[in-house]
């Protein structure tokens, strides 16, 4: 008889977990529309603009992105459709995601033992390390390394408002072992809040480097053709926590991989001015703070 | 320094930076002591985080009470850090965290 590999097994475990929850959260029509738009290629940032500006909340939320200090720009932009022509579309479509995604997961939200305002800190700050990291290794796309970092941890996020109960007990063994919580997940669950994430993601159509960087986040030599992407995020996620900005729901650090640390070229004395930059970067990064309230 | 949300800042505490409205305008300036009506409005014009001063820095915190706080900090990054020890690369991590977060502490 043919047995499944290690990953059908986890892929088979998250769907069964994912079966149980009713009514996910849903990727918000608009952005999908915008996904769609920035495929074709004759549509001009006039369109994008129409789309976004019929939401004024988002509106709002993009032009305050795109004057903070985050971007950095020396005139104010005071229109959606200046600032795609400035930014270009993609960087566009990935404000409108981390602009958007507060909202999706806080609807529903209730007090319980997960700090989700502690939770973003965690998230922001590791868009931020992952900037910071980007910047000394020269990578292209820092934009990407951002919204890699910020969502890198969603699972967590759909464990604790679609299984809460499960969740709980996954917090309860994180305290009592003092364990990382993706061990704890392991053994509560069958899969982590990287599996969880990962497929939200699929099911969101994001892209392949978005979705392989937060399932292999914990383990990125898994990453494929996003290998380097996964292992920044990877790293990222350690520094903010050597940090101690925010919390991802538990009081431990995992190892940096040694594979993604030689692959990567850093050297042990790049962390100090890593801190320096990352806590440069969270500075600029206010304004998605503001977002989490 | 440390930034608060504005609802958790206290009376008693000294901003330690400038404060501005949405506009740009001028609230008060880093060092001034905040007191319940520079919080209400700074509230008011929805100013959602202040950075604050920390309480080791302010010049009432005693000797003995930051050095304290340095040992506490200490602890809770080995805490942190407990079972990594095997790893290069993770010990550089730590002793790279105490540096970064002592040297916050003391500013």
């Amino acid at each position: 008889m043919e047995t499944a590999n290690p990953h059908q097994q986890v892929q088979e475990r998250v769907r069964k977990l994912v079966d149980r929850i009713q009514g996910l959260p849903t990727l918000p029509v608009m952005l999908n529309n915008i996904n769609q738009m920035i495929l074709n290629p004759r549509t001009s940032p006039k369109e994008v603009a129409h789309v976004i500006s019929n939401d004024p909340s988002l509106t709002s939320k993009v032009l305050r992105v795109v004057n903070s200090s985050f971007y950095g720009f020396p005139n104010r932009i005071t229109t959606v459709t200046h600032a795609i022509v400035i930014l270009g579309f993609n960087t566009i479509k990935s404000i409108v995601l981390s602009s958007t995604i507060f909202d999706v997961f806080r609807r529903n939200m209730k007090p319980g033992d997960f700090d989700r305002t502690q939770f973003w800190k965690h998230s922001i700050g590791c868009g931020c390390a992952a900037k910071a990291i980007g910047r000394r290794l020269n990578y292209p796309m820092l934009e990407e390394l951002f919204i890699a970092g910020l969502l890198h941890d969603v699972g967590k996020i759909v464990m604790d408002q679609y299984m809460p109960e499960k969740f709980v007990e996954v917090l309860n063994v994180v305290h009592q072992r003092d364990c990382l919580i993706a061990e704890a997940e392991a053994e509560v669950l069958g899969a982590t809040h990287a599996d969880v994430g990962a497929w939200l993601f699929e099911k969101w159509n994001l892209s392949k480097g978005l979705i392989e960087t937060t399932r292999c986040h914990h383990n990125p030599a898994l990453a494929g053709e996003n290998q380097k992407l996964a292992e920044i995020i990877h790293l990222a996620d350690i520094l903010i926590r050597a940090m101690k900005f925010g919390n991802g729901g538990d009081n431990k650090i995992p190892i940096i991989s040694d594979s993604a640390w030689k692959s990567l070229g850093l050297q042990h004395s790049d962390f100090d001015d890593l801190f320096l930059q990352t806590n440069a970067e969270i500075e600029k990064a206010m304004v998605f703070l503001d977002f989490i309230k | 320094m440390k930034l608060v949300k504005t609802d958790e800042a206290r009376a008693g505490q000294r901003a330690a930076r400038d404060v501005t409205d949405l506009r740009g305008n001028l609230l008060f300036k880093a060092g001034t002591e905040l007191t319940a009506e520079l919080l209400e409005t700074c509230k008011a014009r929805t100013i959602s985080h202040l950075f604050i001063e920390d309480a080791g820095s302010s010049p009432s915190a005693s000797p003995i009470d930051v050095q304290a706080r340095r040992e506490g900090l200490v602890k809770d990054i080995d805490r942190l850090f407990a079972g990594t020890d095997k790893s290069a690369t993770m010990v550089a991590l730590r002793e790279a965290s105490k540096r970064f977060l002592l040297s916050k502490l003391a500013k």
